[in-house]
Order: structure tokens, then sequence, then C-alpha cells
């Protein structure tokens, strides 16, 4: 009797144990698996990263932007001094109205470089 | 490393979770509900955006938090081999499932010279969790945490070392952990291919991991306690005409060297990924829409016989020829003024068959999943 108990016994810690080793080994597929599938949290919350086209083309707008900007700030600052000694010509005005345009178009170019660099 | 052994767990607890496919669909429906946000109009716009009031202060610190609730399906949670019984205590392979995944970066940016920025670090958390209804003692979570390292060293070359953690978990228990660290060489070659590529980068890189499995192995061959070795060689593509796709080719060849015998092999990977976007204007609605695919193929071959060869086990090495497929579609509903997506609905096909000598290793699993990510990134300072 007391050896029919202990033969169910171990079988049945054996049998616990076979189940135990079987989920090991599929857990240890299961964590594999799970390496390659898209984290969409972990996509949305990464940074530009300094080493891709589009963070540096956003340099670059940022670079013409700001020379836009110096042209546009300087000629306006000629324009007004022309203006106050009443000798503004109507070349003047077109060049800072073109200089206008172009400070328009690099703040716009600038806005759509930084979009495409911070898109995941 | 120790082996520490976990309790069993009981595989008779059930969720409450009423049917299979309910929060697939669930998911599904929150994805079609929240895209008819997206005006038809704004899908035909002007591709230059209206110009901000000046050229922007540059911002080098940023910290965003991401938190992604996703449901789905899965047609072999357990990784069941094609034809075996279900294990004792199980009682079916397939299951719906709910993911909750979370995201905190910090990331910090040197000031830029001329039209070049040197260094960035980035440090992220990331957590994970999944649970499958009608199954338990498969519910996998994920500790992540990463810190990576970037220095140009002009327009042409480049090195990145990263470090990450991998602490997992199943229903809760201490399943294993995993540091790596993977330094990486790069090198630009747009520039003599200006013709066709916007960027043509090559990357190489070496990585070292040790995984420590606290799961207690039932017999010394099956310990998967490991250190890994890798060499990666890939090449990015971005073409010069549609700057909003981009392409990925590589080859990775992987060394394990495990405690156990059934676990020391060498592996060849040969991987590809696409993605796109459907405008190459950001002004536009379809800008705002991106697909990826990935693939990739797996030539294992194992050292020694394997526990699970043959009747009595040990009878032959294991051979493996994995291919795993993978696509998305993600669409950003608002975003932030900078580009920064700021709630997103996402949709997601996984596709895994591992075609193996052995029984036990020869399985396939689809999953099906759909969710939103809701992103915070209003921490910017300078």
């Amino acid at each position: 009797m007391a050896k029919a108990a202990s033969v169910f016994c171990l079988g049945l810690i054996a049998s616990v144990t076979l189940a135990q080793e079987d989920r090991g080994e599929r857990l240890q597929e299961s964590t594999s698996s799970s390496d390659q599938r898209t984290d969409f949290s972990a996509r949305k919350a990464a940074p530009s990263k300094i080493d891709s086209f589009a963070f540096q083309e956003l340099l670059k707008a940022r670079k013409k932007c700001k020379e836009a900007e110096q042209k546009f700030a300087e000629l306006q600052a000629n324009y007004d001094k022309k203006k106050l000694k009443g000798i503004q010509s109507s070349t003047d005005a077109t060049r800072l109205n073109r200089a206008r345009v172009k400070w328009d178009k690099a703040r716009a170019t600038l806005k759509a470089a930084e979009r495409k660099a911070n898109a995941d | 490393m120790t082996a520490r052994r976990v309790p069993v767990i009981p595989a008779t607890v059930k969720s409450n979770m009423s049917s299979p496919l309910q929060s697939t669909l669930l998911g599904v429906f929150v994805v079609l509900a929240v895209s008819t946000l997206a005006i038809a109009e704004d899908f035909e716009a002007n591709c230059l955006p209206k110009p901000g009031e000046d050229c922007g202060v540059y911002k080098p610190y940023s910290f965003k938090l991401s938190v992604s609730p996703v449901g789905g399906y899965n047609t072999n949670v357990i990784f069941l081999g094609d034809g075996l019984p279900l294990p004792e205590g199980v009682s079916r392979q397939d299951a719906g499932f709910f993911e909750i995944g979370g995201a905190a970066t910090f990331d910090w940016k040197a000031a830029p010279v001329d039209t070049l920025v040197y260094d960035q670090f980035t440090a992220s958390y990331e957590y994970k969790q999944d649970f499958y209804e009608g199954i338990s003692g498969y519910d996998l979570g994920e500790h992540s945490w990463s810190a990576k390292y970037t220095h140009l060293f002009d327009k042409q070359w480049g090195y990145k070392i990263e470090a990450r953690n991998k602490y997992t978990t199943f229903d809760g228990h201490s399943y294993s952990n995993r540091a790596s660290v993977a330094p990486t060489l790069e090198f630009e070659a747009a520039q003599h291919a200006q013709n066709f590529a916007k960027e043509l980068k090559t990357d190489l890189v070496f990585s070292f991991a040790n995984t420590d499995v606290f799961f207690a192995p039932s017999i010394p061959a099956r310990n998967s306690d490991a250190n890994n070795y890798a060499i990666q060689l890939s090449e990015v593509f971005v073409p010069v005409n549609y700057d909003a796709a981009k392409f990925t080719v590589g080859y990775t060849h992987f060394w394990n060297d495990a405690e156990g015998s059934d676990y020391d092999y060498g592996r060849n990977r040969l991987q590809f990924s696409a993605e796109t976007r459907f405008s190459k204007c950001t002004t536009n609605r379809w800008y705002d829409l991106k697909a990826t695919v990935q693939y990739f193929h797996d030539f294992d071959s194992y050292d020694h016989p394997n526990s699970h060869a043959g009747p009595s086990g040990f009878a032959f090495k294991r051979h493996d020829g994995k291919n795993d497929f993978g696509t998305t579609l993600s669409f950003d509903v608002c975003k932030y003024r900078d580009g920064n997506s700021k709630f997103a609905v996402n949709a997601q096909y996984h596709y895994l068959r591992d075609n193996s000598n052995v029984d036990f290793f020869n399985y396939g699993q689809h999953i099906v999943q759909a969710g939103c990510t809701l992103t915070l990134d209003e921490m910017k300072w300078r």
C-alpha cells in the first residue's frame, strides 16, 4: 500500500515537472517572439535622431531661415532710415518685399522640415 | 548564474472577457471610429505649411510620454508544435488579449555647429503587459531600460553605443533578465549618391547580451542562461524623389553560448523592412498615414542533439528555419505643431513560422491587433 502511494506521488511530481518544463521552453519562445512585434508607444516616444537626413535638413532649413531673417532685418532698417530722410525709392521697397517673401518661404520650409524630423 | 524555482501557476484561472474575439473587435471599432475625425478636405492641401512667426528656438532637451492600449487575437499563445496535444492544464492554444504599453523618453542634443549636431543622448523606459483571456501562465510583462549615446565625427561617419536591460515576467512572476550592449559604426554615403538617395547609410553593429533565466530547467540541457554575441551589417536607403519612404536590408550572425546544451546555436538572419507615408507633404493628411512591413528569415543550426529530438530525446541536432513577417498601419489623428504625434490609431499583423526538425519547436503563429497611442510631448526646454 505504502509502495503504491509512493509510486503515485512520484508520478504526480513527474507530471507537474513535465508540465513546468514544457511551459518554461514555451515562455522562452514567447519572449523572443515579443521582441519582433512593433511597440507603438516606444515608436511614438522616440526623439528625432541627429544622424537622420530629416534632422539634418531641419538644421539646414533653420540656418537658411536665420539668414533670410537677418537679411530682411537689415533691409528693413535701411529702408526705415531712408524713409526718415525721405529718400526711399521704389527699388528699395521692391527689394524689401522680396526679402520678406523669401523669409516667409524660409519659415514655411523650416516648419515642414521640423514636422518631418519629428515624425516617427 | 543561479536558476531559481518559481511556483507553478494554476492554469485554471480565467479572465472575465466573454468572447475570444471581443478585444480584437473592440480595437478595430476604436480605430474606425476615431479615423472619421480626419476630415476629407485635410487630404488635399498645399505642400508648404503656414510659416511660423520666427525661425524658432533650438531646444536641446525633451521628455516624452506615450501610452498604448491594444486589443488583439493570437492563434498560438503557447507556441504549440503542429499536431501536438495541448499541454496539461491548458485548455486552448489561441486567445484574445489586451495589451497595455507605455514609454518615457528623455533626450538631449548638443547645440548645432553650422548644420550638424555632433552629440545626442537618449534614455528611455518602456513597459508592456499582455493579458490573455482563458489561458493563464502566459501573460507576458516586460520592463526595458535603455541608454543610447550618438556621436557624429562629420557628415559621413559616426558611432552609437546602446545599453539595454530587459526584465521579463509571466503572470507577474520573474522570468528572465537580459542585459545587452551594442556599439555601432555608421557611414552615410548619400553625398556620393545624390542622384538617387537622400539617405544611404551603412551600419555595422557588434552586440553582446547576457540572459539570466530565473525559471528552473527540468534537466541541465534545457538551461537557457546564455551569452549571446552578434554582428550585424545593414543598409538604409531613402529615395531622393520620395523621402517619405525608407528601405532597410540587413544580415546578422548570432552565436548563442548557453549553459544548457539545447541552446548552443549559430544563427544567420536575413532581414528586410520598408516603411512609407502616403504623401511627402507634411500638410497633407495622407502624410499622417504610415505603413511598415518587415520580414526576416533565420537559419538556425544547433550544436548538440536536442533533448526533445526523438522518442527518448537527444536523438539528433535541431535545425530551424524561421520566417517572421510583420506589417503595421498607423494614423496620426492629432499632432503637435512641430509634427510630433499627439494621438494615433494603430493596427498590426504578425506572422511567425518556425520550421523545425524537432516537433516541439515546429509551430506557426498569427497575431492581429489594433489600438491607439497617446503621446505627451509638452516638456521641451533649453
